[in-house]
């Protein structure tokens, strides 16, 4: 089992429904600030001609994730499949996770005193086929929530026939949001920088299979 | 004065009104009154300001401390930190501490083995200071950190983390320095003389780890690459803690030996030790920046101002 999600980016309307589904399903802190999903906005012009590109984001659940290496206490731990989770009552509010995280995607819950962030929705019985309640909302289905160890999953038959590319691919944390590059030419080329590395799903799998195999023995079951 | 001789160490006689009611120590309250308003308004974000969570409002529709957390979360600033900047002036008070004061303590030491026996005179003195600087970033540490859930530090360790190793560092390091000031105070006594070299070539070590660890827990912040990625930088923090401490010694220096015989050849030493460390200093920023990050670096000397 190894947790990951695909995001058709070019599909989002910005509408924040996946926002306020996760606020909803897990209870989290009100406040603009505290999120544990969010849409990156874009905006800028080519020629004279506006563009705003949506980037969907949440924690990457990284394989080499540094918030969990830097964690003095442990509280910062993977779980099943990946999942990278806080024990909030083990956190010391150090915020070495918050600074370590190349996508910060991690947030204080002043109610607990203690770092939160996405889990994936792992409480939503994930084996047994349930998925995020950020996918489960998405009215233009933009997320897509699969186990990159299962080959007939739809995410990896997904990740098959697109082109895909991570963010801040460089601070080489093995990120597994796959963001999804447009069929049309034209708006994959404007929502891409230039420096933007695109992988296919053959010359990834290697690369994410055998870095699951040396991390996964610190995954708690 | 009377003294008191307490193990090798002797002591000034005086009365505990005189040591609690004095110019010094009325300073030192001034300070800490300050300090107790700033712990008192960080505690009070922190551990009793209205916030509230997203089933709240179907729990308890009519609660007022929610109607004040949903008016905050709307209007204002929730809790003490932000998601882009979680480590606030806390981190830079305990990082300026920590760094100047062990600075301090490394300079003595490495001044003593090189054989400058003005410093000898002011040594004690200056670690004390040192010392204390490094009690007030732990102290500004802690204020900082959840104390409630500390006890997680023991229970479930990751020791490869360089935040944990803060924990036995200053476990050993702190004693370890007071008996080298303890050594320098009781120098006259034979067995402290012996003791003298191979404490001084430990403390070096010890010096150098403490360094290599802080050094560690800042590299693993592998998203902030512009300090991060610094090329060596256990040396970097070395260097520049050594800066700021010879600021630190030269103002001790003035203040405790102004009218003393050692005064100008103190002061002397310190200047030219800051200029050589000064200089060093620059030409690292300027290499560190020109290596760490070449777009930021040309974006800062090629914009248009
Ligand atoms: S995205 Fe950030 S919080 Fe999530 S696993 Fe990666 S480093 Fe950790
Ligand atoms: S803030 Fe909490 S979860 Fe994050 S590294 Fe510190 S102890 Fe771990
Ligand atoms: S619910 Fe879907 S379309 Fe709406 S903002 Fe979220 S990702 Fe975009």
């Amino acid at each position: 089992m190894n947790y990951a999600m695909a995001l058709d980016y070019q599909n989002c309307i910005n509408c924040k429904a996946c926002e306020v589904a996760c606020k909803e399903e897990n209870g989290v802190q009100l406040g603009a600030d505290k999120q544990r999903i969010w849409v990156g906005v874009v905006e800028g012009t080519i020629f004279g001609k506006p563009f705003a590109n949506l980037y969907p984001s949440q924690c990457n659940h990284c394989i080499d994730a540094p918030c969990v290496s830097v964690c003095p206490t442990n509280a910062s731990h993977f779980a099943e499949g990946g999942i990278v989770k806080v024990d909030p009552h083990k956190c010391i509010l150090c915020k070495g996770c918050m600074e370590a995280c190349p996508y910060d995607a991690r947030f204080v819950d002043d109610t607990m005193v203690a770092v939160d962030k996405c889990t994936f929705c792992d409480h939503r019985s994930l084996e047994a086929g349930g998925t995020t309640a950020c996918q489960a909302t998405c009215p233009t289905k933009v997320r897509l929530f699969g186990d990159l160890d299962d080959e007939n999953s739809d995410l990896v038959k997904l990740l098959k026939t697109k082109r895909f590319f991570f963010q801040k691919e460089y601070t080489n944390t093995l990120p597994k949001l796959f963001y999804i590059l447009p069929d049309d030419e034209a708006y994959a080329k404007q929502s891409v920088s230039h420096d933007t590395i695109i992988h296919t799903w053959e010359d990834i799998k290697p690369l994410y299979e055998e870095a699951k195999n040396r991390r996964s023995k610190e995954w708690k079951k | 004065m009377e003294k008191i001789t307490f193990a090798g160490l002797e002591i000034n006689k005086i009365s505990i009104f005189g040591l609690l009611f004095n110019k010094t120590m009325l300073l030192g309250y001034f300070f800490m009154a300050l300090a107790m308003v700033g712990i008192y308004e960080i505690f009070d974000v922190r551990y009793f300001s209205a916030a509230a969570n997203a089933h709240a409002s179907g729990l308890n529709p009519t609660d007022p401390a929610l109607k004040e957390a949903m008016r905050l979360a709307v209007f204002g600033d929730v809790g003490e930190v932000n998601r882009n900047i979680p480590w606030t002036l806390f981190i830079v008070n305990y990082m300026y501490m920590i760094y100047t004061g062990s600075g301090v303590i490394f300079i003595v030491a490495l001044a003593e083995l090189m054989g400058f026996h003005v410093i000898a005179k002011a040594a004690a003195g200056f670690m004390a200071v040192g010392l204390s600087m490094v009690f007030a970033g732990l102290f500004t540490i802690a204020t900082d950190l959840n104390m409630l859930n500390m006890l997680w530090m023991v229970l479930t360790p990751n020791i490869s983390a360089g935040m944990w190793l803060m924990l036995p560092l200053y476990c050993t390091y702190i004693p370890f320095v007071l008996f080298e000031i303890y050594l320098l105070l009781t120098n006259k006594r034979e067995w402290a003389k012996r003791l003298a070299l191979p404490i001084l070539v430990l403390s070096i070590g010890v010096d150098l780890v403490e360094y290599y660890i802080q050094a560690k827990l800042f590299s693993m912040n592998t998203a902030r690459h512009l300090w991060t990625e610094f090329p060596f930088l256990t040396f970097y923090f070395i260097i520049s803690a050594f800066v700021s401490s010879l600021g630190v010694m030269g103002i001790y220096s003035y203040l405790v030996h102004k009218n003393k015989e050692e005064y100008n050849e103190l002061m002397d030493l310190i200047r030219k030790a800051m200029l050589f460390f000064v200089s060093i200093l620059a030409l690292y920023e300027v290499f560190g920046y020109m290596t760490v990050d070449k777009d930021w670096s040309f974006f800062n000397s090629f914009r248009p101002i």
